[in-house]
C-alpha cells in the first residue's frame, strides 16, 4: 500500500444519494425556539401534558452546555436547522396513498419489497413524520401494537404517559432534552405478555430536505415473556450543509422478555447522528443491541442497558466503519443495578481514509449488585497511516463479588495474511476486503441475512479503491 | 483581590527565603520565581478534566501547603539527632548499595558512596548541594527537560517550593551492578514536603535506583508533593523502583516522569501504599526511535484510602515499545481509580504497546474504577490493553483452609502470591520484606 496515496474512495459511492424536490406540506422556520415547540405541539394537536413536557425540555436544553467530550460538535449551526417538516397532509394506509416522490424514494430503498418478503410490520418516516405504517393482521389480533409515536400518543395516551421519559429522562443529556422538546415520529411498540413476534418489525428513517433535523422518538414496551426483533435503518441524500439526527429510543423489557434492536445506520456524510438509546431490563429478561454504524459525519451513540432485575442480561454488539471525513464515536453502556446480572459487549471498528473510530463505553456495578459478570472486547483495525482509532472504556466497580474484564486490541492487517491471499490469486484489494469481512464476521452473522449481505456490500464499497 | 495579592506576596517571600537558606545560584532562584509566576496564573483543575474526574482537587488546595517550615530553617541550627528505624535498616546494609542518600525532613543527614563507584564518577548528592557543585548538569536538566512547571498547577507549585531532593548522574558508558538507594524520611514536623529527584543517565550507562519514602506516625496532616524526573540518554538503561510507605501522609501528589532517547530503556517499578488521598501521575515519553519502557507496579488500599493512578505511555517515534502492568487490591472502605493512556503519534509506526490493570476487590465496601485508553494515530502498530476486576478465588481459599490455615492467613497468602511476581523484582530481601510487611499490616487493619 502506498503510504500517502490520496484515497480514491469518494462520497460519490454513497448509493442513497438521490433527492426529491423539497415539497412539503408544512415547515416551521429555522432554529429552535419556544414558538417552534408550540407550533409543533399545535400541529400535532397534542394533550396539554405533552406540550408541558416539551416546553420544560426546551428550558433544560437551553441550560445544558454542549458536551466537550466525544466528537467535535463546534461546527453545528443549531440556528440553521429546520426542526420540523411535515411532508404530507396525512399518513398513507397503503403505499399507493402517499405522494409519488416519497413512495418512489422508499421503492428505491427496497422497503415495500422487504415488507412482503421478510418483515411482519413496516414503519416509514420521511422528514419529521411517518408516511406509512403497517402490521400483519395476525399480530394485530394478538394485541401487538406497532404505530408511529404520534398515533401511539393519540390512541394509547395512558400507556405513553406511563412510560414516556422514564427510561431516558429529559435532562439525561443535551440532545435527549432537544429531542424531548421537538420530537416527531418514531415508533410506538407494545408486545403483550407471552407474545412472540417471530418475524422482525422494521422502521426506516429518511431525511430528504437540506438543513433538516430529524428527532424521532421511539418507545418499545415488552410485557413479560414476550419477544421482538426490531430493525431500524436510516439514509439521507448528500448536501453540503449539515443535517442533524437526534433520536431517543426507550425500551422496557419486562420479566423474562427478550428484545433485539438492530440498527444499520447509513446516514449521508453530512449528517450529525447524536442518539440516546437505552433499555431498562427486568428480572431474567434479555436486551440485545446490534449496532452498525457505517454512515454519518459524526455519530455519538452508546446503546445502554440498565439491568434492574435479578438475572437480567444485556448484549451489545457494535460495529463501526469510519471512512473519509467520518468520526464514529460509538460504544456501549451497561449499568448493573441488581444481583446476578450479566453483560457482554463486543465492538469491532475499522478506520480508513483518514477516518476516526472510537469506542467509548461504561460498565458500572452498583453496591448491592452481587455476582455480576461483564466482559468487554474491543477490536480495531486501522487500514492506513492517516486514520485513527481510540478506545475509552470506563469501569466502575462498587461490589467485591463482581467479575469484570475488558480487553482491546488495535492492529493493522497482517502482511502475512495479505501475502498469503495474494499468493492464492486475489488482488490486494480483494484480499483486504476478505480480511475485513472476516474481522467483522462475528457481528455480521447476528444480522438477518439480507442485512448481512447489505453490510458486507457496504464495507466493500467503503473500501473500494482505498488501495493505491 | 487584596487577599490574592497578599498571598502572592507571601508566596514570593517564602520562595526567596527558601532560595536564600539553600544559598542557591541565581539561575535556580529565577527558575523558582518563574514557577511561582506560572502557579499564580494557572487555574486549578475543575474536576472535569479526564485526569481529575476521580480525585477531588480540594484535597490539594490546602491552606497550609505554601509555607514549608524549612523556609525558616537555619543550617546547623536544627541538628537531627535520631536516625529513624526504617532508614537505619537501610544504612546497616550500606555495603549492598553503590550509594545511599538519606534525608530526613529538610535535612540531608547521611550520604554514603562506595569507593569504587566514586572513582568511576557516579554522582549522588542532595539537590541543593548538586545545584552548586554541578551547575552545568543541574541547570540543563532540572525542571527544564522532563518535568516543567507548565505541565500543571501542582508541578508549578513544586517548582516554586521544593526544598529537598536528590541528584543522581550515571556517567557515560558506565554500568553499576549494585543499586543506588535514595531514602526520604519524614517525621511530621513539617507539614508541606516537596522532595524532588533528578536522574540523568548518560548515554550507554546502566544502573538501578531504589527510592523509598517512609514516615513516623504523624499526628498533624501532612501534604506531600513529590516529583521524580528521569532523563535517559541514548542507549542508557535504568531500573527505577519507588517504594511508597508514607502511610501516615494525608495527601500525596506524585509526578513520575521519564524522557527516553534513542535505544534507551527505563523500567519503572511502583510499590504504592501511601497517603489517605494519593494521586500519582506516571508518564513515559518515548522521544526517539528504539526506546523501550516497562512499568510494573502494585498498589494496596485499605481503610478509607483513595488511590488514583494516571499513566501515560507516549509513543512519539517509530520502533518504540512500552508495556505496563498495574496490579491493585482494595480492602476496607478504600477506593482506587486507574486511568491509563497509550498514545501513538502518527510518526510512531512499528510500535508495540501493551497495558494491563488487574483489580482485586477484598471487601464489600471497597471500590475499583478502571479506564484504560488507547489513542492511536498510526496504523503499522500492535497495541492491546486489558482491565479486570474480581475477588479472591473461593476454591483457592477453600483449599488453603482445608490444609488448616485460618481464613485471614489464607487470604494474605493469596494476596501476596498475586503481588509476588512484581515484588520479586526488588533487588534484596530487606526491601521485599518491607513491602510484604506493609501488605500484612494493611490486610490486618
Amino acid at each position: 500500500m502506498a503510504a500517502n496515496e490520496v484515497p480514491k474512495i469518494g462520497l460519490d459511492k454513497y448509493k442513497y444519494d438521490f433527492k426529491n424536490p423539497e415539497n412539503y406540506y408544512f415547515r416551521v422556520q429555522k432554529g429552535l425556539s419556544r414558538e417552534v415547540v408550540q407550533t409543533i405541539s399545535e400541529m400535532k394537536n397534542e394533550p396539554d401534558w405533552m406540550r408541558q413536557i416539551r416546553l420544560r425540555a426546551l428550558e433544560i436544553y437551553n441550560k445544558k452546555p454542549i458536551p466537550k467530550w466525544g466528537g467535535n460538535l463546534d461546527d453545528i449551526d443549531f440556528d440553521d436547522i429546520y426542526y420540523y417538516i411535515k411532508p404530507a397532509e396525512k399518513m398513507g394506509k397503503s403505499w399507493d396513498d402517499i405522494p409519488r416522490d416519497i413512495r418512489e424514494t422508499f421503492d428505491k430503498l427496497g422497503i415495500p419489497e422487504a415488507e412482503q418478503k421478510y418483515l411482519s410490520g413496516v414503519g416509514a418516516q420521511y422528514e419529521s413524520e411517518a408516511v406509512y405504517h403497517s402490521l400483519r393482521e395476525n399480530l394485530k389480533k394478538q394485541g401487538v401494537i406497532f404505530l408511529d409515536m404520534d398515533s401511539g400518543l393519540k390512541q394509547y395516551p395512558d400507556l405513553v404517559r406511563e412510560y414516556f421519559g422514564t427510561v431516558v429522562p429529559t435532562g439525561d443529556n443535551k440532545f435527549s432534552a432537544m429531542n424531548t422538546a421537538v420530537w416527531s415520529g418514531g415508533s410506538f411498540v407494545y408486545i403483550p405478555e407471552g407474545v412472540h413476534v417471530d418475524i422482525p418489525l422494521q422502521a426506516y428513517f429518511r431525511i430528504n430536505a437540506r438543513n433538516m433535523g430529524q428527532f424521532e422518538r421511539s418507545l418499545i414496551i415488552a410485557e413479560p415473556g414476550s419477544y421482538l426483533h426490531y430493525i431500524e435503518g436510516c439514509t439521507a441524500p448528500i448536501y453540503s450543509e449539515d443535517s442533524l439526527h437526534s433520536g431517543v429510543i426507550e425500551i422496557i423489557v419486562k420479566k423474562g422478555a427478550r428484545i433485539r434492536y438492530t440498527t444499520i445506520q447509513n446516514w449521508a456524510p453530512n449528517v450529525y447522528n447524536l442518539v440516546t438509546q437505552r433499555a431498562v431490563v427486568y428480572e431474567d429478561a434479555v436486551m440485545e443491541w446490534v449496532d452498525g454504524n457505517i454512515g454519518s459525519k459524526l455519530t455519538m451513540k452508546y446503546p445502554a442497558v440498565f439491568l434492574k432485575g435479578r438475572g437480567a442480561r444485556g448484549e451489545i454488539l457494535s460495529m463501526s466503519y469510519a471512512g473519509k471525513g467520518q468520526h464514529q464515536d460509538a460504544g456501549a453502556k451497561a449499568v448493573h443495578l441488581a444481583p446476578d446480572t450479566s453483560s457482554n459487549i463486543i465492538s469491532k471498528s475499522i478506520s480508513s481514509n483518514g477516518g476516526r473510530a472510537s469506542y467509548r463505553g461504561l460498565v458500572k456495578v452498583s453496591k448491592n449488585a452481587d455476582r455480576v459478570k461483564s466482559n468487554t472486547r474491543c477490536d480495531a483495525l486501522i487500514l492506513d497511516d492517516i486514520s485513527r482509532s481510540d478506545t475509552y472504556p470506563y469501569m466502575e466497580v462498587d461490589n467485591a463479588t463482581a467479575r469484570i474484564s475488558h480487553e482491546a486490541t488495535v492492529s493493522k492487517i497482517g502482511d502475512e495474511q495479505l501475502f498469503y491471499l495474494q499468493s492464492r490469486g486475489l488482488t490486494e484489494n480483494e484480499a483486504m476486503a476478505l480480511i475485513v469481512r472476516g474481522f467483522v464476521e462475528s457481528i455480521v452473522k447476528e444480522l438477518p441475512m439480507e442485512y448481512a449481505v447489505e453490510l458486507n456490500r457496504l464495507i466493500e464499497l467503503q473500501m473500494d479503491g482505498s488501495i493505491g | 483581590m487584596e487577599t490574592i495579592l497578599k498571598q502572592e506576596e507571601l508566596f514570593k517571600q517564602t520562595v526567596m527565603e527558601i532560595s536564600e537558606q539553600l544559598a542557591e545560584p541565581q539561575w535556580l532562584r529565577k527558575r523558582r520565581l518563574r514557577a511561582l509566576k506560572i502557579f499564580n496564573r494557572t487555574p486549578w483543575p475543575t474536576g472535569k478534566e479526564e485526569e481529575w474526574r476521580k480525585t477531588k482537587i480540594l484535597h490539594f488546595q490546602n491552606e497550609r501547603y505554601p509555607v514549608p517550615e524549612s523556609a525558616f530553617w537555619k543550617p546547623g541550627k536544627n541538628v537531627f539527632t535520631r536516625i529513624p528505624a526504617p532508614v537505619s535498616a537501610f544504612l546497616e546494609e550500606a555495603a549492598r548499595y553503590a550509594g545511599i542518600l538519606v534525608q530526613t525532613d529538610a535535612l540531608p543527614v547521611q550520604k554514603y558512596l562506595g569507593e569504587e563507584e566514586a572513582h568511576r564518577h557516579l554522582v549522588i548528592d542532595d539537590l541543593p548541594t548538586a545545584a552548586r557543585k554541578y551547575p552545568e548538569w543541574v541547570e540543563a536538566y532540572f525542571m527544564n527537560r522532563v518535568i516543567t512547571p507548565e505541565q500543571g498547577k501542582l508541578e508549578a507549585l513544586h517548582g516554586a517550593f521544593w526544598n529537598i531532593g536528590a541528584f543522581v548522574r550515571i556517567p557515560e558508558g558506565s554500568a553499576f551492578e549494585k543499586p543506588i538507594h535514595i531514602a526520604y524520611h519524614f517525621t511530621g514536623k513539617e507539614q508541606s514536603l516537596y522532595p524532588h529527584t533528578l536522574v540523568v543517565a548518560e548515554p550507554n550507562s546502566r544502573a538501578t535506583i531504589i527510592e523509598t519514602v517512609t514516615t513516623d506516625e504523624m499526628e498533624a496532616p501532612v501534604f506531600l508533593n513529590r516529583q521524580i524526573e528521569i532523563f535517559a540518554g541514548e542507549g542508557a538503561c535504568l531500573d527505577y523502583m519507588v517504594i511508597q510507605l508514607e502511610h501516615s501522609a494525608e495527601t500525596v501528589y506524585s509526578a513520575f516522569r521519564s524522557t527516553l532517547k534513542k535505544d534507551s530503556s527505563v523500567n519503572w517499578r511502583l510499590f504504592s501504599f501511601c497517603g489517605k488521598t494519593s494521586k500519582t501521575h506516571l508518564e513515559i515519553d518515548l522521544e526517539e526511535e528504539g526506546a523501550t519502557a516497562d512499568v510494573q507496579g502494585i498498589f494496596l488500599g485499605g481503610d478509607h484510602q483513595h488511590l488514583d493512578f494516571n499513566t501515560i505511555q507516549k509513543h512519539l517515534k517509530s520502533r518504540t515499545r512500552s508495556t505496563l502492568l498495574l496490579k491493585g487490591a482494595v480492602t476496607g472502605h478504600s477506593k482506587s481509580a486507574f486511568r491509563g493512556v497509550i498514545h501513538i503519534d502518527p510518526n510512531a509506526q512499528k510500535t508495540d504497546a501493551y497495558q494491563l490493570n488487574n483489580n482485586l476487590l477484598l471487601s464489600k465496601n471497597a471500590q475499583a474504577d478502571a479506564n484504560p485508553v488507547l489513542e492511536i494515530e498510526a496504523n503499522d502498530i500492535r497495541c492491546t490493553h486489558g482491565a479486570t476486576a474480581g475477588q479472591l478465588d473461593d476454591s483457592q481459599l477453600f483449599y488453603l483452609q482445608t490444609r488448616g490455615l485460618p481464613l485471614k492467613l489464607a487470604k494474605r497468602l493469596i494476596v501476596e502470591g498475586y503481588f509476588k511476581t512484581i515484588v520479586d523484582l526488588l533487588p534484596n530481601d530487606t526491601l521485599k520484606n518491607a513491602v510484604y510487611d506493609e501488605i500484612g499490616r494493611k490486610l490486618n487493619d
